[in-house]
């Protein structure tokens, strides 16, 4: 059963989820899968090599679900654990339920951009759907834990979540455990009605050396709001896939993240916000941290389209190298159609402060102390963003 | 084609202002207008290049500097402006290789009518580039609802003693801005070359004195019936 | 010289202004007083021509013409002259230059040469004295970098320049101190003459100590709702303004 990437994926085609046809075949055809995997001579990839990726030896996770309901708890908790999902009652107004039952209807608003997701879309092997409905405000926040484990597996999982007119809800998610050469490309899709409130945190930070593919993407309708938190910390490989598509207008968008990289760890985030409507926000921070030989890439677009009129953008990505060896790519864009816009970004890399170092040893604290000090400093505006007070413990214990 | 290479310790200021035939109205004719302009810096050396685009239908420019040399500077400060169907696509390459090397990129992009222009840059700082340091701001002004104005920067960072600051903004001419000097009884067309010209200081106090008064009036004239 | 007859004004489809009338001769000076949110700031900005507000009735004529009818620069030209509450910020555009050309447009119009460079200057340099404005502050750009006070005198240093026969100062006195007041009435009153006018808007009533106004109308709910002289001003300090309200 075991082979590369591209095997995996043909040999999980047709896909668990009910796709429609035209997009199947936008995605076979995106894939090209017999012969290529996009290089660094690709813009999308410029900075990210998918060798390894290729190559590869990989046996499909076979998913299984549990007929148990997990215990209730302060959250409500989805749990993808030993190849079984594991899931709690859910409370009014909240549907749970996985691949099969994918909302159809959705898939129409969906595009499918690039390879990370092609791949998802032609092999996803299931997912969670997750549905709340309209005007219900869940008041526990939906915990989903992907907890990974043994060598050489591939798990290809397409999540949905649908958010009904003027409902709201916290999704704290978390990819963790320790899994080597191993492969996995998860995807979100959230679904937001109109006037609908989403607050999103995710960890990652799986051990090992796994090659993580995540990709989140968001689909607002009018007057909705959206923050999503992308932290992920010592992980070996992770691309991050964000896309925002502003629908309607009246919304309000905020990507906030950090990546933490040492030892040979590569973190890449691109994120990617259409304003297609007008009188719409979107705010976008991303700090990183790297160390040792880490690399971290940030790519930021932001797309005004014409008509899209009194669009307020904003993109901040600062970074800061503690090694030589360390290396960060940064690509903040604005691609601008309408004029009555105001968009901005600013990117800055650097080193500690260190006149604030000097100060804090001077005061007596150790260099080490010092350093994690200014380095919890400079992430505190998107640690302070994090509302599930499980992902806010787990940051501060990274960054001590 | 352009080479400047300067050797320990000189200097090399080479401004540009280019006006060719941008195409009419409806964006018909024009010049073509693809340069490749570059510098190698040696230690101490400085290469500063100064552009006022406001010609030509398509223009694809991107001078850079290779700051090879320790505490070599290099220096980018642009202007472009583009009306109808004018496209600009330009900006900046900065290597840094060697020790406490400097940059500068200063770019103010105007796009009226419906006309694109960008800004596409790199910094790069290779691993042995100590203490290299970088300051790049691209601002773009907006004069009408079909024109688009992008930014394209890229920043690769190999050296943890480095100091990059990237700053972009883009906007529409302002509102309150004209209104303040039409009511002080400057016409709108006046207000908006004051108000560009202001925009774009930065970049024309580089510029010698009689080409600053050229690129001036070129301003002007580029946008010229590109209110309303 | 200005008459306002029965001025309805709206922005964003809410009524603001609901039928003001008022008139100003030359050589007389005005204040309107009022409540925040009366209108005040309102009633300059139709005067200025600001275009995000929309005159839906009413008739407001200057020196005998339909001033309604004219563009923005238009009536600056034949010398609406408006003291922002909020002076914009133009960086890059030198307040000399910003001046020199707005002083050589008005002149063109009225059918005068442009002045010369060295006139411009020896100007320059008596008007800002006139407002103790630092003479550094004509070079540099146009309000940028400037403190509150200092941005409300180069109002009344624009003022001296262009010579206008009517001014109109939105609140000019917010965010002075009371020396910055001092000086700026006093410039105010240096520039009074027969042949000219002055609409003072202001919440407070410490500014009309220091410009003696020949007239005071309270503003509220977008109509004048009393006139009076200056001790009305005094009167309505000390019962404030919900006295007009229960008066009303």
């Amino acid at each position: 059963m075991s082979g590369t990437l591209i095997d995996f994926c043909k040999q999980l085609e047709p896909t668990a989820l009910k796709l429609p046809a035209s997009l199947l075949q936008a995605a076979r055809d995106g894939v090209e899968f017999q012969h290529h995997f996009p290089t660094t001579r690709e813009e999308p990839w410029k900075y990210t090599r998918l060798g390894r990726v290729a190559a590869l030896k990989l046996t499909p996770v076979k998913i299984n679900q549990s007929a148990e309901r997990l215990a209730a708890s302060e959250t409500i908790d989805i749990i993808f654990e030993q190849e079984t999902w594991h899931c709690a009652e859910p409370t009014a107004g909240l549907h749970i339920n996985f691949s099969a039952d994918l909302d159809a209807s959705a898939w129409n608003a969906c595009t499918l951009q690039g390879h990370v997701q092609h791949i998802n879309a032609l092999s996803a092997q299931g997912g969670v759907a997750i549905r709340v409905d309209a005007n219900t405000k869940l008041i526990k926040p939906l915990r989903i834990i992907h907890r990974l484990q043994g060598a050489h597996t591939g798990l290809i999982l397409h999540h949905q979540l649908i958010l009904g007119n003027h409902a709201s809800a916290q999704v704290e998610v978390f990819f963790e455990g320790t899994s080597e050469d191993s492969y996995a490309n998860v995807l979100f899709d959230f679904f937001i009605g109109a006037g609908a409130n989403l607050h999103t945190d995710m960890l990652q930070q799986t051990k090992g050396t796994h090659y993580g593919f995540h990709t989140q993407r968001i689909y607002q309708q009018k007057d909705s709001t959206v923050a999503l938190q992308t932290l992920t910390a010592h992980t070996h490989f992770t691309r991050n896939e964000v896309e925002v598509f502003s629908q309607e207008e009246g919304t309000h968008t905020q990507l906030y993240g950090a990546f933490i990289g040492r030892e040979n760890n590569h973190i890449d985030n691109h994120t990617y916000v259409h304003h297609t409507a007008p009188n719409c926000t979107s705010d976008e921070n991303y700090k990183g941290v790297l160390a040792d030989k880490a690399t971290g890439v940030f790519n930021g677009k932001v797309k005004v389209y014409q008509d899209a009129q009194k669009i307020n953008a904003y993109q901040s990505n600062k970074n800061i190298l503690l090694s030589d060896l360390a290396t960060i790519n940064a690509k903040p864009e604005l691609e601008i159609y309408a004029d009555d816009v105001k968009c901005s970004h600013g990117s800055t890399t650097g080193q500690l402060d260190q006149h604030a170092l000097f100060f804090l040893r001077a005061r007596g604290i150790s260099e080490t102390k010092a350093t994690d000090m200014l380095i919890k400093g400079f992430m505190a505006e998107i640690v302070g963003a994090v509302k599930s007070s499980h992902i806010q413990e787990a940051l501060h214990a990274l960054l001590d | 084609m352009v080479e400047l290479i300067a050797l320990n310790k000189a200097e090399i200021k080479y401004s540009t202002v280019q006006n060719w035939y941008p195409g009419d109205k409806e964006g018909k004719g024009g010049v073509f207008n693809f340069v490749t302009k570059r510098g190698l810096c040696e230690a101490h050396a400085k290469i500063s290049w100064t552009q006022v685009e406001t010609g030509s239908a398509v223009t694809w420019k991107y001078p850079s500097c290779i700051l090879k040399g320790d505490y070599s500077v290099g220096e980018f400060f642009s202007v472009a402006v583009t009306n109808n169907f004018q496209q600009a696509d330009t900006g900046t390459k900065m290597v840094h290789l060697g020790k406490h090397t400097k940059s500068t990129i200063i770019s103010k992009g105007i796009s009226a009518g419906h006309s694109q222009n960008s800004y596409r840059g790199l910094v790069q700082i290779q691993k042995q580039a100590a203490h290299a340091r970088n300051f790049s701001q691209c601002d773009s002004l907006l004069m009408g609802s079909v024109s688009g104005a992008h930014t394209f920067p890229s920043i690769e960072c190999k050296n943890a003693s480095a100091q990059i600051e990237h700053e972009a903004t883009t906007s529409k001419i302002g509102e309150d801005q004209l209104f303040y000097c039409q009511q002080r009884g400057i016409s709108e067309e006046k207000a908006i070359s004051l108000i560009v010209n202001g925009y774009c200081k930065e970049v024309l106090n580089q510029l010698p004195m009689e080409f600053a008064v050229e690129a001036q009036k070129l301003l002007s004239i580029s946008l010229e019936g590109s209110v309303g | 010289m200005l008459k306002i007859t029965d001025l309805h004004a709206s922005i964003n489809g809410t009524e603001i202004l609901k039928g003001l009338n008022l008139e100003i001769k030359a050589g007389e000076i005005h204040a309107i007083m009022g409540p925040n949110g009366a209108g005040k700031s309102t009633l300059a900005s139709v005067l200025a021509g600001k275009e995000d507000y929309e005159v839906t009735s009413g008739a407001i004529t200057f020196e005998d013409q339909d001033l309604l009818e004219m563009s923005i620069e238009e009536r600056a030209r034949e010398g609406v002259f408006l003291a922002f509450q909020y002076p914009v910020e133009i960086p890059g555009v030198s307040n000399v230059n910003f001046l020199k050309t707005a002083m050589n447009e008005i002149r063109e119009h009225k059918g005068m040469p442009a002045l010369s460079a060295k006139d411009f200057l020896r100007l320059v340099k008596e008007k800002s004295a006139l407002v103790d404005l630092d003479a550094s502050l004509a070079s540099r750009a146009v309000n940028e970098g400037f403190s509150g006070g200092e941005k409300k005198r180069n109002e009344i240093f624009q003022m001296a320049m262009l010579e206008p026969k009517l001014a109109v100062l939105d609140e000019t006195d917010s965010g002075l101190d009371i020396d910055a007041l001092r000086i700026v009435a006093g410039g105010v009153n240096t520039l009074k003459s027969a042949n000219n006018a002055t609409l003072v808007i202001t919440h407070y009533q410490r500014l009309l100590d220091h410009i003696i106004p020949d007239f005071v109308h309270v503003l509220y709910d977008g109509k004048i709702v009393k006139t009076g002289g200056k001790e009305l001003a005094l009167e309505l300090e000390e019962k404030g303004y919900d006295w007009i309200k229960s008066v009303e």
